[in-house]
């Protein structure tokens, strides 16, 4: 049942941005638009911190063992509503994103465009990561996914972008 | 499971095609059409005319995109580099990982 629903979700998300066409109030559709950037760094921001956070606390407990080790034997249940909550929004603020980049194409620059392909490889990664079961390209896509070259571009590509974003 | 795919996919194509076309401002070009027609003593030539500088002057916006050059180019070759770089680094990680240790067993 629940995969002949994803197709209709997916169909409705597709028709969404639609209705940003048909208003003639430039201002109104444009600030929509915009909000739909701010709503992608926010997801994404609320989607990776957490997760960090919570990977960096266990590996170091990990290596500090004791009392420490227990505390992350009794995380381990959080790790996966963890990590599915990481997926979800970083799955809405990344097609928030891209919906945001199309909708103004006619703006495209070279760092809109760093930040959107970036963006992509981080999410295809991300998505083998999780939903295929070969052995070597998880392991590919682990070590990519994690990556800190890739991580430190995403985030000053998203400080450039807002910062000439109004130009 | 398959009819239901190729179903959704059929009303998908369809969507795509006639649901932005429904919200499209028809208005615009009809009043522009019509604001041709009624112009008296303004002969084929002039309007089609008047129709090539409008062209033109859409064609002008397109020059206000940024792509082409300056700083911002070095940082889209430079985010291109980055990610071949990242992609071949873990490849390389990956295959060096795996390689039998010849001089080990000898």
């Amino acid at each position: 049942m629940n995969t002949k629903i994803i197709p209709i979700i997916f169909l409705l998300l597709f028709l969404a941005p639609i209705p940003t066409f048909a208003d003639d109030d430039d201002d109104d559709s444009e600030d929509a638009i915009e909000n739909l950037g701010w709503v992608a760094l926010g997801a994404g921001v609320i989607a990776n911190l957490p997760f960090i956070v919570f990977n960096k606390w266990r590996r170091f407990a990990v290596r500090a063992g004791g009392q420490s080790l227990q505390m992350v034997q009794q995380a381990v249940q959080f790790y996966k509503p963890i990590l599915n909550f990481h997926i979800i929004l970083n799955s809405i603020g990344y097609f928030a994103g891209m919906t945001h980049g199309l909708l103004l194409v006619n703006n495209l620059d070279s760092i809109s465009l760093s930040l959107a392909i970036t963006m992509t490889v981080l999410m295809i990664s991300g998505i083998l990561l999780r939903y295929t079961s070969s052995r070597n390209t998880k392991v590919f896509n682990r070590l990519l996914h994690g990556q800190f070259g890739l991580v430190f571009l995403l985030v000053a590509l998203i400080i450039l972008h807002v910062l000439t974003g109004d130009d | 499971m398959n009819a239901l795919t190729l179903g959704l996919f059929l009303i998908l194509t369809l969507s795509v095609v006639t649901v932005p076309t429904v919200f499209a401002d028809e208005d615009e070009w009809d009043d522009k059409e019509g604001e041709y027609e009624q112009r008296e003593g303004f002969g084929n030539m002039e309007r089609e005319q008047e129709r090539e500088r409008e062209r033109e002057y859409e064609d002008d916006d397109d020059e206000g995109l940024a792509l082409g050059g300056g700083i911002p180019d070095v940082i889209l070759y430079g985010t291109i580099a980055v990610i071949a770089g990242s992609v071949t680094y873990t490849g390389y990680k990956i295959y060096k990982t795996k390689q039998p240790k010849l001089s080990a067993s000898r």
